[in-house]
């Protein structure tokens, strides 16, 4: 008979040998993985931050206005019993909503925009808010287009907003604008009734006013 | 109280017992073209394989089927003298023994052996002829050259043998009969049927697929080297079984105990 226990030792070494070249292995392919992670990571990056501006293609443009939301808002606008162009959310929803624009945190797509107002930098937001459906970002979108007089896109990006949080104000109001600058008065004017219905708002009332009377 | 594995073990004591003779698929294909080779009008016919793949079993077979058909003889061990191995030829050829302190001469025996031609067929088979020297090889072939005597010649495949068989054989034999290692199926079914004929079903089905890919990976299919493996192993399960229960497992053989009869033979090292 052998004796078994000093076999045991040789078989327990054997056995720790056998695993240093696996666990060499797991290693450097963690390890590696890691890095080419870590190295894709810092080249996007770089990419990003050194990305020559593009100019805005006409398909773009294609892109948006085939967007679904645009023919909602088309329907729902000539549906004169229906008070507002978009659903009406439950009131939980809109209050953390309410709580989250409020919030007073600096977005870190506002010093994009500060920094450049390119069309390239517009796209680059575009894309972020069909990634991360952000307001901050749709609701500068409208509120830029707008300045830029392309009510067309502004009153889209303010729909946007809107879809997302329908209590924003400045959605409605750069909505309504929108509407009246592309001369669509009547439309503006009763969206803005079924926004001071439901809120009261003094600015919606001083806008609806301006419109009435034709100062915008 | 006797171990289980006791009698597993003792199944694998190597041995050239025909009882315990296992017919595989390899060893079958190996009898039959040496069976037929037998019947050819050749003087010399060479069975090669390296040691462990089941020459000398083969040729016991063959003498055990054809002794009461033939006149045939098995020579197992090789003479350790000339002068005694001639004793030894004298005695098949003449049924006689040979007086004390009398000498074969080569060349009446030759003589003897070509008067014989027509009348008699005499088959002799020599296990471990790489133990003979060129000059016997050389007499070997001369009797054979008498057409009545045909040589079976048994070799050990290694470099310097191969040597010894291409120099000595390479015009004279007629017929070469090789026997490799088995394959990972025929080893597999020879370990089965060994510990079957001994009604050992619980532990043949205590060996997983998974253990004889190890045991052939470790052994290479030689039946020898297999032989002590398993050996081993039953012995190392013998121990624990009697001593320390907890740590075998009835159903089946576990990976540790067949690298533990690894180590102990040599085939790894830590």
């Amino acid at each position: 008979m052998y004796n078994i226990k000093a076999l045991e030792e040789e078989w327990k070494r054997y056995r720790r040998k056998k695993r240093i070249p696996i666990i060499v292995g797991v290693t450097a392919i963690v390890l590696a993985t890691g890095g080419i992670v870590f190295f894709m990571q810092n080249k996007s990056y770089i990419l990003k931050e050194h990305a020559s501006p593009k100019p805005e293609t006409a398909k773009s443009d294609i892109d948006i206005y085939i967007d679904r939301g645009i023919a909602d808002i088309a329907e729902k606008s000539n549906e004169a019993l229906i008070d507002t162009p978009i659903e009406i959310a439950n009131v939980e929803d809109n209050e953390e909503a309410e709580k989250d624009t409020s919030g007073g945190k600096k977005k870190l797509h506002i010093e994009v925009i500060d920094v450049s107002k390119k069309k390239s930098s517009f796209k680059e937001i575009e894309k972020r808010f069909r990634m991360g459906h952000d307001i901050d970002d749709s609701l500068f979108l409208a509120k830029s287009y707008y300045q830029r007089k392309n009510y067309k896109k502004a009153e889209y990006w303010a729909l946007q907003t809107n879809k997302v949080n329908e209590n924003i104000e400045e959605s409605w109001l750069i909505f309504a604008k929108a509407k009246a600058k592309q001369g669509h008065k009547n439309e503006a004017i009763r969206i803005l009734n079924a926004y001071i219905k439901r809120t009261n708002s003094i600015e919606a009332k001083v806008l609806l006013d301006k419109i009435k009377k034709g100062k915008i | 109280m006797k171990s289980r594995y006791e009698s597993a073990k003792e199944v694998f004591v190597d041995s050239v017992d025909l009882d315990d003779y296992i017919e595989l698929e390899s060893s079958l294909t190996a009898y039959q073209q040496l069976e037929h080779s037998i019947n050819k009008p050749l003087k010399m016919i060479l069975l090669f394989g390296r040691p462990g793949t089941g020459k000398s079993i083969l040729l016991n077979r063959l003498h055990d089927r054809l002794k009461y058909q033939k006149e045939i003889y098995y020579f197992d061990t090789p003479a350790i003298n000339e002068k005694e191995f001639f004793h030894k030829i004298f005695k098949v050829l003449t049924k006689k023994t040979l007086p004390q302190n009398t000498e074969v001469n080569f060349s009446a025996l030759v003589n003897y052996c070509k008067n014989m031609r027509g009348k008699r067929e005499i088959i002799i088979m020599l296990d471990e002829a790489q133990m003979y020297g060129p000059e016997m090889m050389e007499k070997i072939r001369l009797l054979s050259d008498s057409r009545a005597v045909k040589f079976i010649v048994s070799l050990h495949k290694t470099e310097d043998e191969d040597l010894v068989a291409k120099e000595h054989f390479q015009s004279r034999i007629w017929e070469v009969v090789e026997l490799h290692n088995a394959s990972l199926k025929d080893q597999t079914t020879y370990i089965h049927k060994k510990l079957l004929k001994k009604n050992l079903f619980e532990i043949a089905n205590s060996i997983k697929e998974k253990n004889f890919k190890l045991i052939h990976k470790f052994t290479k299919g030689n039946y020898r080297e297999c032989n002590k493996m398993m050996f081993t192993i039953f012995e190392i399960c013998e121990y624990y079984d009697k001593n320390e229960p907890a740590k075998i497992r009835y159903d089946r053989i576990p990976k540790r105990i067949i690298e533990m009869a690894a180590l102990k033979l040599g085939y790894i090292h830590v």
